[in-house]
């Protein structure tokens, strides 16, 4: 197990260095060089950016830029951001990263409806129950949930002439409805694939001999169900809850942008539109490390509750 | 006399035609029969040729029955409704005919799909028998380039790469594909591992052929329908990507449009045009929904056990 943790913390830090190189040589790649990303202002005279750069130290060898950006950056340091009145951009990120947080745990605890609806549709396999419920997870996984957005704007828009847009300013109730529907629209694609998972677990976990063996020793079906199937089919849900991770911080660029979420997604999408490179950057490490940690928490997690796991 | 003849004569090949179907089919036949039989399959199978023949043929259908190019302006009739003004599917805000542009963007849409798919099946396949097949430090070097790549925030470094290099359909599916092998290696390498300890792969390298020779002979044919079913989810997963970035405003830029570039301009139009967002939308998914159910057929007629 601990060797487990170990390699899997390894990987996670060459991943993470990987992306942290590959902005750094975006920085250096971008239109104008470096400086540009500090001073985007045509007004300024060569000579003043030649004092930029030897302020910055861009006029340094590049290795030795290299890593002290990593340091920087390992420091938490990313620079300023050009398109929000040169704050630092840790900032700027730090004041989105509450709303994302809201956003998508509350979407994950709509996705876990998936749970319920996977053992349902296993329970009732073959039946028009369990038909149901794959019509419904073979559509939601077509839809495009952007576009699904759309559509519950306008229908929303043309029915009640309202739509949420933003946080709300008012207490709790009216934070809920304004994040309840963005929180749907992320959720879509969890829930899906939350269904299709337990429903896959659950049948084949009902195969298993230990469950004959409980039937046949005269178990009551509930007993049966709750002490013998569902535990061992919710086991690897553990993973898909880190495997999804990912999943809600992309889709986040897109929900937050159309309900005009004022978390890290839409920053990323705006500031992306003003090319404003330093905050487009540290957002890609930021959330590369945070899908890492979460996905290394749901691994380490899953070994922990499955003691058949043992990895070697 | 004759009459006893010709009957037994019939028997005869019925008998025939029975011993020929109970022969064993081979393993294509039998899945294709199967695949064929399945009603939802088929019907997919029409609606996604439909759609697919109508985005090549668009410039012919566009001429000569819908009358509009992609670019004609009807500036006589901005966002016009659908049915109004000889515009079966409205117009756009500079009078673009919107059913045209639809036909058209089809041709992104699908063209991204299929090559993701292409390159990514292609990357899972071969890293996936290779790291299945020889096992050790090399399924360990798999695994760990696995574990990188599964964990990159896709959408993130897709727009990042955009904003940097303009991306043409084919370098937007290079590195879509080149960042979409991990589940499909996964998939490849768990069959690659029931299949190594066969005795028909045994008995191969005991008559002395070569790695090569068992990889291309032996476990290719085996793994073409798990290819086929990893290569349709990714066609799936390819299409509504694509959509979600060029919906983004950082898709391909060409002049014929995407169906997500389509549904990104629509996005100011919620109010006084919205069919221009319900269209694009519903045909991307219906075409997505097509490519799902024919990957899932295929896997059921790959595999019938997995049938309910």
């Amino acid at each position: 197990m601990t060797r487990f943790i170990i390699r899997r913390v390894i990987q996670s830090l060459i991943l993470l260095w990987v992306i942290m190189t590959l902005s750094f040589v975006l920085t250096r790649l971008a239109p104008g060089g470096p400086a540009a990303l500090y001073f985007e202002n045509k007004n300024i005279g060569p000579d003043q950016i030649a004092a930029i750069r030897k302020a910055r130290g861009l006029d340094d060898p590049l290795i030795l830029q290299y890593f002290r950006w990593l340091w920087q950056t390992i420091t938490l340091d990313f620079g300023e951001s050009l398109s929000y009145a040169r704050r630092p951009v840790i900032e700027v990120i730090g004041a989105k990263i509450g709303p994302t947080f809201q956003l998508g745990l509350f979407s994950y605890l709509l996705a876990l409806a998936g749970v319920p609806l996977g053992v349902f549709a296993a329970r009732r396999r073959g039946k028009w129950g369990d038909n149901v419920v794959r019509i419904f997870t073979v559509v939601g996984s077509a839809v495009p949930t952007f576009w699904l957005g759309l559509v519950v704007i306008i229908i929303l828009i043309n029915t009640i002439h309202w739509f949420p847009q933003g946080q709300g300013t008012g207490g709790l109730g009216d934070w809920f409805i304004h994040i309840i529907f963005p929180a749907l629209i992320l959720s879509s694609g969890g829930v899906v694939a939350f269904t299709r998972f337990v429903r896959n677990e659950t049948i084949e976990v009902l195969s298993q001999d230990y469950v004959r063996t409980a039937q046949s020793k005269g178990l009551s079906a509930r007993k049966v169900s709750q002490q013998h199937v569902l535990r061992n089919s919710l086991i690897p849900v553990v993973t898909l809850l880190g495997a999804y991770l990912p999943g809600v911080l992309g889709g986040a660029a897109i929900t937050e942008t159309i309900f005009n979420w004022p978390g890290m997604g839409q920053l990323f999408i705006t500031a992306a539109n003003a090319r404003d490179y330093s905050v487009i950057l540290s957002i890609l490490i930021i959330g590369t490390f945070l899908t890492l940690v979460g996905t290394l928490m749901a691994d380490i997690a899953y070994g922990w509750v499955d003691p058949r796991i043992r990895y070697s | 006399m004759s009459e006893l003849v010709n009957t037994t004569g019939k028997a005869a090949t019925t008998l025939a035609a029975r011993r020929k179907r109970n022969q064993a089919q081979s393993f294509f036949a039998g899945a294709f029969s199967r695949f064929s039989k399945d009603k939802i399959s088929m019907v997919a199978l029409v609606f996604f040729v439909v759609i697919a023949l109508s985005a090549i043929f668009a410039p012919f259908i566009s001429k000569t029955f819908l009358g509009y190019t992609y670019e004609e302006l009807d500036l006589t009739n901005l966002l016009a409704a659908p049915g109004t003004a000889n515009h079966l599917l409205g117009t756009d805000e500079l009078g673009r005919d919107n059913l045209v542009r639809l036909l058209y963007g089809g041709q992104v849409s699908l063209t991204v799909g299929f090559l993701v798919a292409l390159i990514s099946a292609f990357i899972g396949t071969f890293l996936g028998i290779v790291a299945g097949y020889f096992g050790g430090w090399i399924d360990d070097l798999v695994n760990g380039t696995y574990q990188i790549v599964a964990n990159v925030p896709l959408l993130f470094l897709l727009i990042i790469l955009s904003i940097f290099f303009k991306p043409t359909v084919f370098t937007l599916a290079l590195t879509f594909g080149l960042l979409s092998w991990p589940g499909n290696t996964r998939q490849i390498r768990g069959a690659v591992l029931s299949l190594r300890n066969r005795d028909y792969i045994d008995a191969a390298r005991v008559t002395g052929a070569s790695n090569r020779r068992i990889m291309w002979v032996h476990l290719v044919p085996n793994l073409v329908s798990t290819v086929l079913v990893v290569a349709g989810f990714d066609v799936v997963s390819a299409m509504l990507g694509e959509a979600g970035l060029s919906f983004l405003g950082y898709g391909i830029s060409v002049p014929v449009p995407s169906w997500g570039n389509l549904l990104s301009d629509a996005q100011s139009h919620y109010t006084d045009a919205p069919w221009l967002v319900y269209f694009p939308g519903l045909l991307i998914f219906i075409t997505v929904l097509c490519v799902f159910l024919l990957a899932d057929g295929l896997r059921d007629a790959f595999d019938p056990r997995l049938r309910n």
